[in-house]
């Protein structure tokens, strides 16, 4: 199998100070993360909120630098490189960013953006109206500005965007997370589309879990800044093994809520709202191991051996 | 920029005045060597602090001229500086006048100028300082030499403000802290001794072009040091927006995000800013002039033109004309601040 991009051992802490600079908190977006992104299997990264997957999209791209951990890309270490050394990457790697609000510079006009997004040196107008209608927006819109557009159509010029360097790869983080369900269908038939004509590879962030199961062959499930599970669609699908992902099937079935008294101890990150928990998840971290074939899970509950 | 004048038309009525008002100040002072009357060193020494003249349209017998005219005024009370008028002969007013050669910018020459009286009558709209000099014609000098340093320097620390301040924000580290700590070296000093300092380490008798570019550059240097400091904290936060990121992704060279992503973003900031700070400037050389270290007689200035005003209290009294110059100064000031503080919500995108 044909390896894009891989990811080992991911970790990346934030910093938070409060408005003085006083109190500091630390926050874990990514604790020992890899992933492995192989050519034409799409990966689906699956969480809730601020489960730190827009972190990992980013560290992906290498737009945030890992604290530890490293990238590759076609198995060489690119952690290192400076944006300078990097240009060959950033046209096969890109990136859909969740806010399509936020992702244009509201400054410059559609065709201004796009223009930057095409590597080649001269770039021709008809050029940028591909590009438009690739995504089937109007070519009269690269005259406008972000402010004069929709959500959804700016998120069709931010496809338009990632496509016009003709990656291999793109990395979609939650591209529908911020649209109406219309326009949601619209925005992934499109991407459905353009993986089929341009044979593209996509890591796709979402919450979302029918998105997934529809779209992706592969899926990670992270909570809290850990992988807590890793398998086929089919596998996760059938036969969830951790307790969140079972969660995130079944919402009614298992409570949400934290349960506050557990958040001091330093174990399992699922702790405070498992019901299985035992012992041993209060003292140490279960880590990601094969249960299957090519199905990782890290739980307690199913390292039998270690079990007292 | 069609689109931005007709933004701010819409937002702020009195904003698109000022700016039209100011464009019009800019342009009556850069062409004062056609539009003034007189040259600005020219004397009448027998008129000093003579009164703002007096135009008329009816003679001493009552007729009526389609076309102004003045009288010749002699001295009435040496003493006091009383003038009347000789109602002997009139002096027309007349258009495109002829007389001595100036340059205008150094380039063209002009022999001809808006409007005069023939001599020794003279025609001085705002009255004449101590050396028998129009007024009006010095002011219009005076602003080209005034707004033109308010210009260059407001440029020159704009410059020096947006490279300092987006360099040291966007690579940080090592960088950051030696830029930053210039900074603050420049800023700990309050800008009136700084000024006064910079200025002592010059020689006094320097040629009024070096004193122009002298004044230019002090100012300016006093002037970047704030503007660097908030860029830098606007571009330490601008470069984390998704925007930003999704430049990086695309490959493009730093120089391109700064100037095309980043740059752009600080300016409902930068350009507020700057245009309020130009009246700083006008106001910085007239502090120099008060003190005798500015723009040096004959040259005028706004603030020279003041300060010869400023410490001689009969001429408050009797010559209240003098103090047009900090009239013009105010004037400006006011429309300056209207501007600025309409180009803030002109210039944000979350009000397109
Ligand atoms: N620049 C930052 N500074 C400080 N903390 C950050 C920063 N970026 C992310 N975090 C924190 O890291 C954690 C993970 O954030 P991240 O944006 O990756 O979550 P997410 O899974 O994308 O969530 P969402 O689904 O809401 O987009 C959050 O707790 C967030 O508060
Ligand atoms: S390790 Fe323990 S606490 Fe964590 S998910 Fe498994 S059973 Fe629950
Ligand atoms: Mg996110």
């Amino acid at each position: 199998m044909e390896e894009i991009l891989r990811c080992e051992k991911i970790s990346k802490v934030f910093v938070v100070k409060d408005f003085l600079g006083i109190n500091r908190r630390k926050v874990t977006a990514l604790n020992n993360v890899s992933i492995r992104v192989n050519k034409g299997i799409d990966l689906g990264v699956v969480g809730e909120s601020g489960s730190g997957k827009t972190t990992l999209a980013k560290v992906l791209l290498l737009l945030v630098r890992p604290d530890s951990g490293s990238v590759y890309y076609r198995n060489n270490d690119i952690t290192g490189l400076g944006d300078s050394k990097l240009v060959f990457f950033r046209n096969k790697v890109r990136i859909i960013f969740q806010n399509p609000y936020k992702s244009l510079n509201p400054r410059s006009t559609i065709e201004k953006t796009l223009r930057e997004a095409i590597p080649s040196r001269r770039v021709n107008p008809e050029m940028i109206e591909t590009a438009l209608t690739q995504t089937g927006l109007p070519s009269d819109y690269k005259n406008r500005y972000p402010h004069q557009m929709s959500g959804g159509e700016r998120q069709r010029v931010a496809i338009a965007r990632a496509i016009a360097g003709n990656p291999e790869c793109v990395v979609a983080d939650e591209p529908t997370g911020n649209l109406d369900a219309t326009t949601e269908v619209n925005i992934l038939k499109l991407l459905d589309g353009l993986r089929k004509n341009l044979g593209l590879t996509f890591v796709f962030i979402t919450h979302n879990l029918k998105i997934v199961v529809d779209f992706c062959e592969r899926i990670v499930v992270m909570y809290q800044g850990n992988i807590v599970e890793e398998g086929s669609v089919e596998q996760i699908l059938k036969s969830p093994l951790h307790p969140y992902t079972k969660i995130l099937w079944n919402p009614s079935s298992i409570t949400s809520i934290r349960e506050e008294k557990y958040k001091d101890f330093d174990g399992c990150v699922f702790l405070a709202r498992c019901p299985y928990r035992k012992k041993i998840c209060f003292e140490h971290h279960p880590v990601l191991k094969e249960k299957e074939k090519k199905h990782l899970v890290s739980c307690f509950l199913y390292e039998q051996e270690k079990m007292v | 920029m069609r689109r931005l004048l007709q933004r701010l038309k819409n937002h702020s009525r009195p904003a698109y005045f000022s700016l039209w008002f100011l464009l019009v100040f800019y342009f009556v002072s850069f062409f004062a060597d056609i539009l003034a009357p007189y040259h600005f060193d020219q004397q009448f020494r027998n008129k000093p602090y003579h009164p703002p003249t007096k135009i008329h349209f009816f003679d001493s017998g009552g007729n009526f001229h389609i076309r102004p005219f003045v009288y010749n005024t002699v001295i009435d009370d040496p003493v006091f500086k009383t003038y009347k008028q000789d109602y002997s002969k009139i002096y027309p007013l007349k258009f495109f006048v002829s007389g001595k050669e100036r340059r205008i910018f150094f380039f063209f020459k002009t022999k001809r100028y808006l409007f005069g009286v023939d001599q020794p009558a003279g025609i001085f709209l705002f009255g004449t300082d101590n050396y028998g000099r129009d007024i009006f014609s010095r002011l219009l000098y005076g602003g080209r030499i005034s707004l033109s340093i308010s210009l260059i320097g407001v440029f020159i620390s704009f410059s020096l403000g947006m490279i300092t301040g987006g360099i040291a924000g966007y690579f940080g580290g090592i960088i950051d802290q030696i830029l930053m700590r210039l900074v603050e070296i420049l800023m700990v000093f309050p800008s009136f001794y700084l000024m006064l300092s910079l200025r002592a380490m010059f020689p006094l008798n320097l040629s009024s072009i070096q004193v122009y570019l002298l004044i230019v550059m002090i100012l300016s240097l006093i002037g970047w040091a704030g503007l660097a400091r908030i860029i830098r904290g606007m571009v330490l936060s601008i470069k984390e927006e998704d925007y930003v990121l999704a430049a990086r992704s695309l490959g493009l060279p730093h120089w391109k995000i700064l100037l095309f992503h980043i740059f752009p973003n600080t300016f409902s900031y930068s350009i507020t800013a700057i245009t309020i700070s130009v009246p700083g400037y006008i106001i910085g050389e007239a502090a120099l002039s008060l003190l005798g270290l500015g723009i040096q007689e004959p040259y005028p200035s706004w603030g020279n033109i003041l300060s010869s005003t400023i410490g001689n209290l009969r001429v408050l009294g009797d010559a209240p004309w003098l103090l047009l110059a900090g009239i013009f100064i105010f004037v400006v000031l006011i429309n300056f601040n209207l501007l600025g503080d309409a180009l803030r919500n002109v210039l944000d995108p979350k009000n397109w």
